[in-house]
């Protein structure tokens, strides 16, 4: 099995002071780095904790992650049904007419129905039937949630996003919070033009409702330095990440290794303490930089000159 | 060695889980059918079904995969008005016609599809590039090779009967010739056009993705495997106004990937985009990178092939294939396996090692003759420049001529030697 550095080998022993409420943990990547790692080392250390980790992806479908959390070791479809694990699919579906729960599981039928036209005005009467749907499915078979906004989503099918929040509650009515995971967050404001406020307000009302949120976000330069020739997609990624990471508690960012290419070595990953309220409680985020390296072997995290050997 | 990797994670996943049906029941049924499909071979990496982009060096370059992942989508950029990336389109859509695969053209007409290239008919094409693959790769990593050897041989028994009866057919990666013209088999469906969207359209790219479903679910019934061309998207002369717009565009290339996850049994698109239209420093770009699997950049620079037209004038052995035109540079490589977040890295030893997403790594040329599209490690150009040096010393040096007759056979000898050396 590969290994993969714990979170508190990342973050410090801070990590221990953070499953509070509403904590955000905010990760940054570029092109070219893939945060996953990230991602299944939190939801290894959350699941093999028991606790209940709610999953929203709105670039990857779930075979993405059951076959990477395979390699890392982590049986994503065994706490998928045990109920600890509730991944909910915004990607598949995102911007497919809204096919009614047949067979999602069966990838190459689901696509049957979208032959239907595009009409605009179809967001409006199915979304209230819709928004009840996926959680009834849910339930009874299909562990995974979809959302669907439709081919030219409107304001109200954003109430599709919903699930996110009846899920946490639902599972947060036991008493405990769950953990959130949300990676994407990006095309909900780039490619389906929502505003980049209502995107802002989801996380508030999120963090809310669970214990500690992660979001995974795209950091490229060019898309966070804005300039007076900016248009508006730069503009408002910018402030989503930027306002995320006053807020943020810790900050998670990969970028490649700034002096070129090495072999051994596939890129920094850089903690900061973001302007969270963490250090009220007692743990404080240690600022680091390190380098990680991806191989077949898994994951390390060494620091800058010790070779990694 | 990723054998015995991956025997090791199934194990544990399997001893980890009380009850291992569970996995099984949650993953899919595997997708590569027992009797693969024709230009279909797993990965020499993973395993996955690959299939080919009609251009072995690309292939070699995706991660070491040696082939394209079914369920992936591949973006090309192209910073220039050249158009070398639809060069690689046409060979990725001959292919797909040659080995029989369901071939879909978006937004350009059908006189795009009749300038595809043909067979070549030159026996050492196939020979020469195998060999110099082998050779190559014997150098660089040959416990792959010999992986390879293997499964080519497992997937296509008939390989050396077809080469040597010139029957290409069992091929994985054909060779083509540019200045030839494909005739499609009769056993091979012409490629389906799906028309750019209407000038006035409020959703443009609405009616592409209506006809992509229909064609999809029938190909899916079929198993049909199906190759999506999508070439110089955005360029204004096919595409209106409106669709350059964020939400119109992004949407689009977001339901591809999604369509490319759904169908991953049978589903690859390509992808050529011009940058000098939308630079790689606007957002729209970089989101367009981060949803496709894999981006590569052909960056022309005409003053090499300028340099090499003088070198080529002085000392005749240099042959023409060996001009690259431009850089080739990798800003996000396929993972190396769905769902590691690996890309590939120097641990699969191949030429994707040191270029891999990482801006100015600019190690990779491509050379485009009349016959081929190849590209290779960029390392010529440094020694023409030392030459280039040279001649200047030699213009003072009375006998000019045997010192370049001289400086040409020391290209050679050093061209030889940094391929040797990897």
């Amino acid at each position: 099995m590969s290994k993969l550095p714990t979170p508190s080998e990342i973050l410090g022993q801070s990590f221990h002071f953070l499953p509070q409420e509403s904590q955000l943990l905010l990760i940054t990547s570029v092109l070219g780095t893939s945060p996953s790692w990230l991602t299944y080392s939190l939801l290894h250390h959350s699941l093999t904790n028991g606790e209940n980790v709610v999953f929203v992806s709105f670039i990857n479908e779930f075979a993405y992650f059951r076959e990477g959390g395979k390699r890392h070791g982590l049986d994503l479809p065994s706490h998928l049904k045990k109920g600890t694990l509730t991944f909910i699919d915004g990607f598949s579906r995102l911007f497919l007419p809204s096919a009614p729960s047949q067979a999602p599981s069966l990838p190459p039928t689901a696509s049957a129905p979208p032959r239907v036209g595009v009409i605009p005005s179809r967001g409006g009467p199915i979304t209230p039937r819709q928004t009840q749907q996926p959680q009834s499915a849910a339930t009874s078979t299909d562990p995974i949630k979809y959302i669907s906004l439709g081919p030219s989503p409107s304001p109200s099918a954003l109430r599709q996003l919903d699930v996110i929040k009846s899920t946490l509650q639902k599972l947060g009515s036991t008493g405990v919070k769950p953990k959130l995971v949300i990676e994407g967050l990006e095309v909900l404001i780039a490619a389906a033009g929502v505003d980049v406020r209502v995107v802002e307000d989801l996380v508030y009302d999120l963090r809310e409702i669970s214990s500690t949120t992660t979001i995974l976000l795209p950091s490229d330069s060019v898309l966070l330095q804005t300039s007076p020739s900016s248009t508006p997609l730069e503009l408002s990624h910018a402030n989503l990440v930027i306002s995320l990471g006053h807020t943020a508690d810790a900050i998670l960012s990969l970028r490649l290794l700034d002096t070129g290419v090495a072999k051994d070595i596939s890129g920094v990953l850089k903690v900061t303490r973001g302007a969270g309220n963490l250090g009220e409680t007692g743990g404080i985020v240690e600022e680091k930089e390190m380098l990680f390296y991806e191989s077949d072997a898994g994951v390390r995290i060494f620091a800058r000159g010790s070779g990694g050997h | 060695m990723s054998f015995r990797k991956r025997s090791v994670v199934l194990n544990t996943s399997g001893g980890n889980n009380p009850n291992p049906t569970t996995a099984a029941s949650g993953a899919p049924p595997s997708t590569p059918p027992t009797p693969p499909a024709k230009g279909v071979r797993p990965s020499f990496l993973t395993g996955v079904p690959t299939t080919s982009t009609g251009t072995a060096s690309l292939d070699a370059l995706l991660s070491g995969h040696e082939g394209l992942p079914l369920g992936s989508m591949m973006l090309i950029e192209e910073s220039s008005t050249t158009d070398f990336a639809g060069a690689l389109l046409r060979y990725y859509a001959a292919e797909g016609i040659v080995q029989g695969h369901n071939v879909v053209v978006i937004g350009v007409g059908e006189a795009w599809g009749r300038e595809l290239p043909g067979l070549s008919d030159r026996k050492e094409d196939n020979e020469d590039i195998k060999k110099k693959g082998k050779e190559e790769r014997m150098k660089i990593a040959w416990r792959y090779e010999a992986l390879g050897n293997r499964r080519t041989n497992d997937s296509s028994p008939s390989l050396q009967m077809g080469t040597d009866a010139s029957e290409p057919i069992s091929l994985f990666c054909h060779t083509y010739d540019l200045t030839k013209r494909l005739t499609i088999p009769s056993s091979s469906k012409p490629p389906t056009y799906i028309p750019p969207p209407p000038p006035t359209s409020s959703s443009p790219f609405s009616s592409i993705l209506s006809a992509l479903y229909a064609i999809l679910s029938t190909a899916s019934s079929t198993n049909t495997i199906t190759r999506v061309l999508i070439p110089n998207l955005l360029s204004p002369l096919f595409y209106p106004p409106s669709s350059s717009h964020p939400t119109h565009l992004l949407q689009f290339i977001h339901t591809l990937r999604s369509l490319t996850r759904q169908y991953s049994h049978i589903l690859t698109i390509m992808i050529s985009f011009p940058l000098p239209l939308y630079p790689r420093t606007t957002g729209l770009t970089r989101h367009l990178e981060h949803l496709s699997d894999a981006a590569i950049e052909l960056h022309p620079i005409p003053t090499f092939l300028a340099r090499f037209e003088m070198t080529k004038s002085s000392s005749s052995s240099t042959s023409t294939d060996d001009i690259p035109q431009g850089l080739v540079k990798v800003w996000k490589a396929i993972e190396g396996k769905k769902g590691t977040g690996i890309v590939g890295n120097s641990s699969k030893g191949d030429g994707s090692g040191g270029v891999v997403g990482m801006e100015g790594g600019d190690d990779l040329a491509f050379m485009l003759t009349r016959r081929r599209m190849r590209i290779e490690r960029f390392s010529l150009p440094v020694d023409e420049g030392d030459d280039g040096g040279d001649g200047e010393h030699k213009a003072h040096n009375p006998s000019s001529t045997v010192g370049e007759g001289v400086g040409g056979v020391e290209t050679g000898k050093k061209m030889h030697k940094v391929d040797l050396e990897f």
